[in-house]
């Protein structure tokens, strides 16, 4: 039963990069922003789904590309923006989670290299109980929308 | 034209026929005018109106770190928006929203200049700034200045900004007001444009203001 929770899992998160437009909504879907050059940090955003039939809880996410990366929340208060690192992400099940500007977002430390636009860039997910689920991201200058309705 | 034999019912109804008309004049020009100066309170809640706030002279340095004081900010337009470059997610979304609404605007001669004020100049030295602001556009000029400067200027304009600790002490996360200044060419606040920003509406709501105050001053 685990194990084809995490089979199903995995297939939806890695068809990503061979999903058109058109199925968005049923596919995990990350991108990263491009940052000036040797910026310190970056911001990945995008939907993350849970196909299973229990919460999801991610705590981590390592990748090759980034000394470290936090879930982060980003709230705005009386003008004030404050971004504040999360435990962990919760995805219901059978939900999605969006990470978003402004919003939710996964914050990425110290990359190793310069990451430019058009680079794919694997993070990969630890959940609770230890699965560990790769999504490719592509990278972005400005938003991935600016790009569709040219 | 006076013609004596007219009766002095005719007279009274050409006199009458007379002031009518004067009146109607005289209203639609009293009407231009009320049109022409409406309350822009009720209309752009962004516009400080008339109470602009006068920024007192400061002492901040630019990305070029030459000095940079309320000189610089007089005889133009400007936007102002603070932030620091280990923000990853409200500073670059607002530094490509500004970048987006400035390349929208169409005349050169509208373009208002934009500024943006590290409130970390521990980690933003001038050459970081100037490499952070140029990869938005080239015309974005970076500002910061000496922790005591910075902390009296954003007292004076209202901004607010505070460190926060975080487990490794070099990655400090700064909290900051997010919201963008619309300077204008006396170096008066005359807009402030708060969260959630859309481009073309700051676009719009900018040069609404800038009409207005400059239609004050003609």
């Amino acid at each position: 039963m685990i194990k084809s929770f995490q089979w199903r899992f995995l297939l939806v998160l890695l068809c990503f990069p061979l999903i058109s437009n058109g199925a968005e909504t049923s596919a995990s879907r990350l991108w990263i922003r491009e940052a000036p050059p040797n910026a310190p940090v970056l911001a990945a955003y995008g939907t993350i789904m849970n196909p299973g039939d229990t919460i999801l809880r991610l705590i981590a996410v390592e990748s090759s590309a980034f000394e470290d990366i936090q879930f982060h929340q980003t709230t705005t208060v009386y003008g004030v923006s404050r971004m504040r690192a999360m435990e962990s992400i919760e995805i219901p099940a059978a939900g999605k989670v969006h990470l978003e500007p402004g919003g939710t977002h996964l914050m990425l430390i110290k990359p190793v290299s310069a990451i430019r636009a058009g680079m794919q860039i694997e993070l990969t997910f630890i959940s609770s109980s230890q699965q560990r689920v790769s999504i490719i991201a592509e990278v972005v200058k400005g938003h991935p929308d600016d790009h569709h309705h040219h | 034209m006076y013609n004596p034999h007219m009766s002095s019912n005719k007279r009274t109804t050409l006199l009458f026929g007379i002031v009518a008309v004067l009146s109607l004049a005289l209203g639609i020009g009293f009407n231009l005018k009320q049109q022409a100066t409406p309350d822009p309170g009720a209309e752009i809640p962004e516009l400080l109106w008339p109470k602009a706030k006068q920024i007192m002279p400061f002492k901040l340095f630019d990305h070029d770190a030459n000095e940079f004081g309320l000189e610089q900010l007089k005889g133009h337009w400007s936007l102002m928006f603070f932030g620091y470059t280990h923000c990853p997610d409200v500073c670059p979304t607002t530094m490509m929203l500004l970048n987006k609404m400035v390349s929208s605007i169409e005349q050169p001669e509208l373009i208002p200049s934009v500024y943006f004020v590290s409130i970390d100049p521990q980690r933003d030295q001038p050459a970081k700034l100037s490499e952070y602001v140029n990869y938005f556009n080239p015309e974005f000029i970076g500002v910061s200045g000496e922790p005591a400067q910075l902390a009296y200027f954003a007292r004076q304009i209202g901004i607010l900004f505070a460190r926060v600790e975080t487990e490794e002490p070099e990655n400090y996360i700064m909290d900051h007001s997010s919201s963008i200044l619309l300077i204008d060419p006396t170096a008066s606040i005359s807009g402030i444009f708060s969260t959630p920003h859309d481009a073309d509406k700051i676009k719009q709501t900018y040069l609404r203001i800038r009409d207005f105050i400059e239609a004050q001053n003609d």
